[in-house]
């Protein structure tokens, strides 16, 4: 079936209803407002409206039935991330749910199991990655912090960074080395560690939109139990790899970038320019239309690998197509939000971006947020493997050069 | 509602590009683009003993009852083995436009010649997308007569019918023409991509009454550019992938440095790029195809996304298949000026991207905003 026929499915259109009516009821209008407006969400709020869709049974939906999950199809998945973003639902935060949680569910012993996963639904632990290092960023495999075995624990030394989210985090899935034998990837091992242990220090770096999300962790003597190897030793590039297939079908963003084109239209029918909208300007409804048309192909990709993801086929490593148009197209859109704003697109009153800041604002109210979002997007070439990785990849393993 | 199911259209798709494959090679085609009438129609001949003129032509004219989607999996293989053959014009336009508008009498005249073979027909309406020179129909007894000229009639050298966009109190209407009809004059040339073209002059043309296609109005002729459109996107994916696969291939046989070009990190990102921009206007042109087919209430939309993202698409891998290809690129004598040619004019018709993009930016223009508001 064809990806736009797919979509029109009545059993497809009454989950996408359920979960936009969902949405409409459950979504707290204070978070929803932040993230409209593009405030800064605390810890308590991704919290509250992940706990709002653990008791609905959402929070881990695209997780097998044994562990709690609902066995969401990539395509339910896909229209549940949609449509949360859409409604202005915080970013539900990948690390547990998305990440730890499906590695220790697939690799992990029924001990694991039962340590971790309740916590991971309940979003009462809170989780971070530990993948890059100073040195290995493009170059994953070519991580240096070491895990040594001492009894039944490891003494783990190094330094992680770019950690989204470790000041909040209670533990951190980490790629440690534990052998420099054979490949690089031979010698990782996929470790849980406890960010209370002692040794562990967490620094905040501060990225250009001013706002605190990355960390550098740093690892001094830290002995983590034994038990928290996940899997086989030296096999934690596999578990790693695997983790990112799961996650490629959502790498496009579609929801996101839906919202950010709602957005964009609306600036350009708020602000005048020589006593018309921008949106009356010629060169504005083009580039509008430009951006539309993108997202629309967009999801018409998307759509394609979901209808073969419904009729049973794994998508392989051609889906780094999705990042790449995903991630350009945000980019798109914002660059194009600061354009529209022109000169008032550089006044950037960061105390606006803090929920209930009463003082008068300084050029256009909206403007802080929207300035907040583009700063940020820049990271969407970046992270997750850089678009030039990406190209890389499709290179490679889908033209064969 | 098609009577072609998924598997059918595969085996469509899988019997055409057989044909163009064994059939349709580079000496083949030269020797067509030598000929006088610039296409061939001995090719055409088979084409209808296939079953492929009559493939959107309904089962009791003839043709065997498919629509849009079946049209566009023959003018992908036609952009994958450039073929000369007027599918375009007779087959989407002219038989479109006799199909939803012409009446008994004109379909069983016109239609089932076309799905045999016997005639070649084509739409003289200038360009959907641009600014026209009218045509103008003053009644007379028991008729009409036509006064104005049409640029662009593709294939109007062949055309043993013309169907004219006119102006008619005010109202848009389509005749049937003769090209041999006193007042009628055509002059000749040759599309960037080598196909027969003709501007047409109407001096004082007679046309009789029944010559008008009742259903002819502006509205038919709306849907008949939407339905060009996307299968004017279909045959530009079909042109994209063999000028990709061209390109990709070059890529992995030329040697310079000692080492195959494809090696080079700049060329394998130009090239990913260029198959996103493959895949992206294949995925969108499928989408808004299946919309149209579905009567999706987003159709008009997808429509005008997919002509905007194929044409965008059309110029990145046109332009680059022959920069990545350096020198030899160049050369007539090579395929790929041949489908740079092609997607030029592909990226033009029924819209350059520029045309649809302002559509789709207006937002709340009637029509485009479907399901989304």
């Amino acid at each position: 079936m064809l990806g736009i026929d797919l979509m029109r499915d009545p059993a497809i259109q009454a989950f996408r209803g359920d979960v936009r009516r969902f949405c409409e009821t459950a979504l707290p209008g204070d978070i929803r407002a932040k993230v409209l407006a593009g405030q800064h969400l605390e810890k308590q709020d991704y919290v509250r409206w992940q706990k709002i869709l653990f008791d609905k049974g959402w929070i881990v939906g695209h997780w097998p039935r044994q562990y709690g999950g609902q066995d969401w199809t990539p395509l339910q998945r896909a229209i549940f991330d949609d449509e949360t973003s859409k409604a202005g639902a915080p970013w539900l935060t990948p690390f547990g749910v998305c990440y730890a949680g499906p590695v220790i569910y697939t690799f992990g012993s029924p001990a694991q199991k039962d340590r971790f996963l309740p916590g991971i639904r309940s979003t009462d632990t809170w989780w971070c990655q530990g993948y890059s290092e100073p040195g290995a960023g493009s170059d994953l495999a070519n991580i240096k912090t070491r895990a040594v075995r001492d009894g039944d624990h490891y003494v783990v030394n190094g330094q992680k960074t770019w950690t989204t989210m470790a000041q909040w985090a209670d533990m951190m899935f980490t790629l440690v080395r534990t052998s420099s034998d054979g490949k690089p990837q031979n010698g990782i091992s996929f470790l849980l560690i406890d960010m209370n242990s002692p040794g562990v220090t967490v620094r905040p770096i501060q990225s250009i939109d001013k706002c605190h999300h990355l960390n550098e962790v740093f690892l001094d003597d830290v002995r983590v139990p034994a038990d928290n190897l996940v899997g086989e030793e030296g096999r934690g590039w596999t578990y790693a790899k695997f983790l990112l297939n799961n996650e490629r079908l959502l790498g496009a963003e579609v929801g996101k970038s839906t919202r950010l084109l709602q957005q964009l239209r609306q600036t350009l029918l708020d602000i005048q320019n020589g006593g018309q909208a921008l949106a009356d300007d010629p060169h504005w409804r083009r580039r509008l239309g430009e951006l539309r048309a993108r997202l629309l192909a967009l999801e018409a990709v998307c759509n394609e690998y979901l209808a073969a993801a419904e009729a049973g086929s794994t998508p392989g490593l051609e889906v780094s197509a999705l990042k790449i148009m995903g991630s350009e197209l945000i980019q798109g859109l914002t660059g194009a939000m600061v354009d529209a704003l022109a000169v008032k697109g550089l006044v950037y009153q960061t105390p606006a971006l803090d929920a209930g800041w009463q003082a008068a604002p300084v050029g256009l109210p909206q403007a802080p947020g929207m300035i907040r979002e583009h700063l940020h997007d820049r990271a969407t070439t970046i992270y997750g493997g850089t678009n030039e990785i990406q190209r890389n990849i499709l290179a490679k393993a889908v033209l064969g050069l | 509602m098609s009577a072609f199911t998924t598997e059918d259209r595969r085996l469509l798709a899988d019997s055409i590009n057989r044909y163009v494959d064994e059939a349709y090679g580079p000496e083949h085609r030269a020797a067509i683009l030598k000929s006088d009438d610039g296409f061939s129609r001995s090719d055409w001949a088979t084409y209808a003993a296939l079953g492929w003129l009559g493939i959107a032509i309904g089962e009791e004219q003839g043709g065997s009852g498919g629509g849009l989607a079946e049209l566009a999996v023959l003018m992908r293989a036609a952009g994958r083995g450039l073929l000369m053959e007027p599918l375009l014009p007779t087959l989407v336009l002219a038989a479109g436009a006799l199909s939803g508008g012409g009446n008994a009498q004109q379909q069983a005249q016109w239609l089932p010649a076309i799905a045999e073979g016997r005639a070649i027909l084509t739409l003289a309406q200038d360009d959907a997308a641009s600014d026209e020179t009218p045509v103008i129909a003053s009644p007379t007894e028991g008729g009409y007569r036509l006064n104005g000229r049409r640029g662009f009639v593709l294939y109007g050298a062949a055309a043993d019918q013309i169907i004219v966009k006119v102006e008619l109190a005010g109202q848009v209407a389509l005749f049937l023409v003769s090209p041999t009809a006193p007042g009628v004059t055509l002059a000749h040339a040759s599309t960037v991509d080598d196909r027969p073209v003709s501007d047409l002059w109407l001096d004082d043309v007679a046309v009789a009454a029944t010559d008008r296609l009742p259903g002819g109005d502006a509205s038919l002729l709306a849907n008949l550019n939407e339905a060009a459109a996307l299968a004017v996107c279909a045959e530009a994916v079909g042109a994209m992938e063999a000028a990709n696969r061209l390109t990709l291939d070059y890529l992995k046989t030329r040697t310079q440095f000692g080492s195959s070009i494809g090696s080079f990190q700049v060329m394998q990102h130009r090239m990913v790029d260029m198959s996103l921009a493959m895949q992206e206007a294949s995925a969108i042109t499928w989408a808004a195809i299946g919309a149209v087919t579905s009567g999706n209430p987003d159709a008009a939309l997808l429509t005008a996304a997919a002509k905007a993202r194929s044409s965008a698409a059309a110029r990145l891998v046109g332009e680059q298949s022959i920069q990545l290809h350096g020198g030899i690129g160049m050369t007539e004598e090579y395929a790929i000026g041949h489908y740079y040619r092609r997607l030029m004019l592909l990226e033009t018709l029924f819209g350059a991207a520029g045309w649809h993009l302002d559509r789709l930016g207006g937002w709340t223009a009637a029509g485009l905003d479907g399901e989304r508001g």
